[in-house]
Order: structure tokens, then sequence, then C-alpha cells
């Protein structure tokens, strides 16, 4: 990161954007102020960008960052203030080290890598089954694909992510049995 | 993983994998003992209906439209990497014809040897020019970068640095021609002293030898001057046939390229006057930071203080797009890149802002240009080093 150029941001954009984001829309909820909030944080380390040792320093300060800037955004909000004293509850946010919702934003981010890394079909038909919810009949229609093809590649995905996701593909199963029925 | 981590998301990763190693279960159990938050967390994350939702909730963010945001807002600032603003008008403008010009005498732009354009890499210009002798011979100064060049009637060219130097006097007129194609610049010494920057797709006509009451050169492109000081035999530049400056000595810049539709002198320093060779010959006289613009058939206009910036950005390695249209703009891609540009159908009328280093390769000039929010163009490169510009359907 150290070159200034626009790869390199982008590699840093890569890397941070979507679970910062995750974690800023648990704290401020408006998607453009969310937004706003991950970039200037990006910014900022993106000015000090020849200060960090390492790629632990780099996390820690973007979410602290961004954390910072999620809060002071709903304490100027005077209407926030009932959510703010509910996210201090719930979030768990008592102290830095315990800021939870940052360690789940990571363990998604590299749930979401991995389902990037899915052979195409696969992860196309993954996101329109979990991410989408969308039904058999619909995915084999958008992809021009047989709905047992559908249930395979189901079945691919969640072997290959060796994730423990809701049971779908059981049920969706005998969806398919039903239809090839008819 | 290379080697073992113990950071708690890699942990709580593996464990939804079911792919924990002994010491990372004992672990991540030791953290989940240390206090119920930790246990109560792990388990939560665990839970198939809630891993989906937080999973969903992760993917509907906008990346790109962020991304490109963010680009825009880092970029500008460092002059390295060049963006462009927009200011989108309400207008249509009917497509705008691509047209060759006439260099001295000559015709045509010589395609020979440039090859099949690819989509990636198209080059950026750079120094070079082809200079015409007066018995019609010519040569290519890309590659000589040192050296004595041609040797005429007891003259001397020299090359030094890539630049080209007249020395000495001899018996006799010749001329000579020096030209750029598309995509070169070059960097030449007259026999006065004189120094003349060629910008892409431009010519200079010159004597060997400055004899007569006048020093007189002709033009046509555009060519940046840093006229030698003589009282006794005033410089004259013949602008394109249709115009002339005449200088005492002198900095200033004369833009006159056939496909642009005026002709712009800028003084910098000294005094100049200029004067059209047609229709009524006014004439002007300019102060340093004044420019002359003359069009077909008008008088002159007078600027008075002329963007000096803009002006002498190519000189300085870099494009200036204040104001340009998008026409205006792909012009000088034309003759900086040596591409063909075609506009499918017409274009929205669009203002640009912003400055370029003239380094960059073609594509990624174009990435920067597709990368603006809220406008809809669109490139492709084809054979011939043509490039499409066309709207997003």
């Amino acid at each position: 990161m150290q070159r200034g150029d626009v790869k390199a941001f982008n590699q840093l954009f890569d890397e941070f954007y979507a679970p910062l984001f995750y974690y800023s829309r648990h704290l401020v909820r408006e998607e453009e102020e969310a937004k706003d909030i991950v970039l200037s944080g990006l910014y900022k380390c993106w000015e000090r960008r020849g200060q960090f040792e390492d790629y632990q320093h780099i996390r820690s300060f973007l979410y602290l960052v961004v954390r910072n800037e999620g809060l002071n955004h709903l304490k100027k909000e005077q209407r926030e203030a009932t959510r703010l004293h509910d996210f201090l509850l719930s979030a768990e946010l008592t102290e830095r080290e315990e800021d939870y919702l940052a360690t789940e934003a990571e363990v998604l981010k590299k749930v979401y890598k991995a389902v990037e890394n899915l052979p195409d079909k696969c992860r196309r038909v993954f996101e329109l089954t979990y991410l989408e919810e969308k039904s058999v009949a619909e995915i084999a229609e958008l992809l021009q694909i047989s709905a047992s093809n559908v249930a395979v590649q189901r079945h691919r995905a969640v072997q290959l992510l060796r994730l423990a996701l809701t049971d779908v593909p059981l049920a969706l199963l005998y969806v398919c049995i039903n239809l090839m029925k008819r | 993983m290379d080697r073992p981590s113990f950071d708690i998301e890699v942990l709580l990763f593996k464990a939804l994998q079911g792919s924990l190693n002994e010491e990372e279960t004992a672990w991540l159990e030791a953290w989940k003992a240390q206090k119920p938050d930790n246990s109560a967390f792990a388990e939560q994350l665990k839970n198939p209906e809630r891993l989906t939702g937080k999973l969903r909730f992760y993917a509907a963010h906008n990346q790109e439209a962020a991304r490109q945001e963010a680009i825009r807002h880092l970029f500008p600032q460092r002059r390295t990497i060049p963006l462009f603003r927009w200011v989108a008008a309400a207008a249509v403008f009917v497509v705008m014809a691509v047209g060759a010009w006439l260099w001295m005498g000559r015709s045509g732009v010589d395609k020979s040897g440039h090859g099949i354009a690819e989509a990636t890499g198209i080059a950026p210009g750079h120094e070079g020019a082809v200079l015409t002798l007066a018995d019609g011979s010519q040569l290519l100064l890309d590659t000589v970068k040192n050296g004595v060049v041609a040797l005429q009637n007891g003259v001397t060219a020299r090359i030094i640095n890539g630049s080209l130097h007249y020395e000495g006097t001899g018996a006799g007129m010749a001329y000579n021609t020096m030209s750029t194609p598309k995509g070169r610049l070059f960097q030449l010494t007259l026999p006065d002293g004189t120094q003349v920057w060629l910008n892409s797709a431009s010519a200079i006509r010159y004597p060997l030898v400055f004899k007569g009451a006048k020093r007189e050169v002709s033009i046509t492109g555009e060519a940046y001057f840093e006229v030698a000081a003589n009282a006794h035999q005033p410089f004259v530049v013949v602008v394109a046939g249709r115009a002339e400056v005449q200088v005492l000595g002198t900095h200033f810049n004369v833009n006159a390229y056939d496909n642009e539709h005026q002709i712009a002198a800028t003084l910098l320093e000294g005094a100049v006057q200029v004067k059209k060779l047609e229709a009524g010959n006014a004439s002007v006289i300019l102060q340093p930071g004044q420019q002359a613009l003359l069009n077909e058939g008008a008088g002159i206009n007078l600027v008075k203080v002329a963007d000096i910036d803009k002006v002498m950005a190519w000189k300085n390695g870099l494009f200036n797009f204040e104001g340009a249209s998008l026409q205006d703009v792909m012009r000088q891609l034309e003759r900086w890149y040596d591409i063909e540009v075609v506009f499918e159908e017409p274009m929205p009328a669009i203002t640009f802002g912003g400055k370029m280093t003239k380094g960059m390769a073609l594509n990624d000039l174009l990435e920067a240009l597709k990368g603006v929010e809220g406008t809809d163009i669109q490139f492709r490169m084809e054979e011939g080093r043509k490039l499409i510009v066309s709207r997003r359907k």
C-alpha cells in the first residue's frame, strides 16, 4: 500500500469495504450515511498509509475510525438517542476489545470470500438461493438450467463452503421431485 | 493458512466449517470460557438461520458505486493520476467529423508501421520527428539521440539529447521541414538559436540560414517558440498560410491545427503583432499573457487574460481539459495517441475540467473516463487504431 496508486487503493477497498459497511450499517442504519462513514475511514487510512506496520494495524485502525464516526453520527442526531442507548446495550460494545460486531463482520468477510471462490454457476445458484431467496423454479428459469441441476449446484455449494447453513436443499429436493412429477 | 493463527475470527470461521484442529479447538473453547458473552456470541453465529440472515445483510452492499466515489475523491488530488469532472448540458451535438490535416505540402497521414491496435496498450506519444531535407529525403529522428544528422551547404544539424540544433553558416538557400506525426513531440533549435517545441501532428518549415530582412518560418499544427533576440531581423511565423506572427524576441505559443476551428497565438513574454493574411489583414499587438484568436472571416479576437497553463500544458507533458468539450478532448487524444476517433452517435454536450499527464496508456485514461458517475459514454477500440465513442444503452 506504500505505492500511492489506484491499484493499491483498490486492494485496500476490496479487502475492507464490505465488512466495514456491514459494521457501519449496524451503527447508523441509513445506507448513504453508512457508506459515507466507511469511505471517510478509508480516506483517513489512505492518508496515513505510510504509517501502518501490518495488516492488523490497518484493520484495527479502520474499525476504530468507523466506530467513532458512527457513534458521533448517532450522538449528533437527537432522535437517535434511544437507538444509541439500545445499540450500546444490545451490541455488546462495552469496551474496545469486545467489539463483537467487528469480529462478526470479519467472519462474514471470510464466508463471503469463500462464496466468491465457488465455481461460477455454483456461486450464482448459491447467491440466488440464500441471498435472494429465490425458489428452485425461479433459479432454473433465470439461469436456463434444469431444476435438478439447481439442486445439484446448491448441494455442491454447501459442500464446498462446508458451512452449516439453513437446511434448504432437503426441502427443495422435495419440491423438485414434485415438480418433476407433473 | 500457511501458519497457525489465533485470531478469533479465523477460529470462528473454521468452526463454522468444522475444520478446526485440536489446538485451535482448545483455544476457541478457552476463549469462550473467558466470559459468557464470548460463548453467547460464538453460539449465535453458528445458528444457521441467523448466519444466513447475516450473510444476506452483508451481501447487500453497493460496493462498486462506493468504489467509484472513493477513487474520484482520492485521485484528483494526486498530481499523478488524472480524472475528469463533467458538467452535462441539455443540448445534443451533432456528430463531429474527424478531419485530416495538411502538413507543408503533404496530405494525409502516413500510418504505415503503426500496426494493429490492441485492446490493451495504446502507448502515449513520445519524442521523435521526421526531418525532411531540402532535397526531399527524410530522416526519422526517433532513434537518433545524439550525433550529427545532416551536412548540407556548410550547415550542420546536430542532435543533442534528442533535440535538433543547427550550426554554421552556409551558402545558398535551402529549407528543411521538421514534422511530427501523431503521437510525437519534438524540440529543435533553429540556426539563429530560436528554440521551437513542436506538438503532435505539427510541422515547421525553415531555412537553413536566416538571411535577409526577416527570419521567416512557417508552421502548421502547434508550436511553442522562444525566439532569440535580434532587433535587426524580426522573426516572422507564417501560420497555416492564414496568419502571420511578427516578433522581436519573445516566448509565445501558436496553435493552428487544421481541425480546430480557430488559430490561437498566445504570448508569454515580449511583444508580438499578429496579422491575418486574408480578408482585410486585421492585426493586433499582444502583451504578455494575452491571446489572439483568429477565426474564418471575422476579425481577430483578443483575449486579455489567457489561460497560460492550459495553453502550455502540452509542452509540460500534460493535457489540460479545462472547459473543453468531449470533441476537443477527443481531438487532442487523436493527436497524442495516434488514433482515429469515430463518434457512433450524437453525444450530449459535456464540458470537462481537470488535467492529466500525457504519459498514461490510452486504456487507463479511458477507464478513468468511464468511471465517472452520471455519464453513459462507452469506448471500444477497433482495428486500425480506431476509437469508437458511443453511449451506453
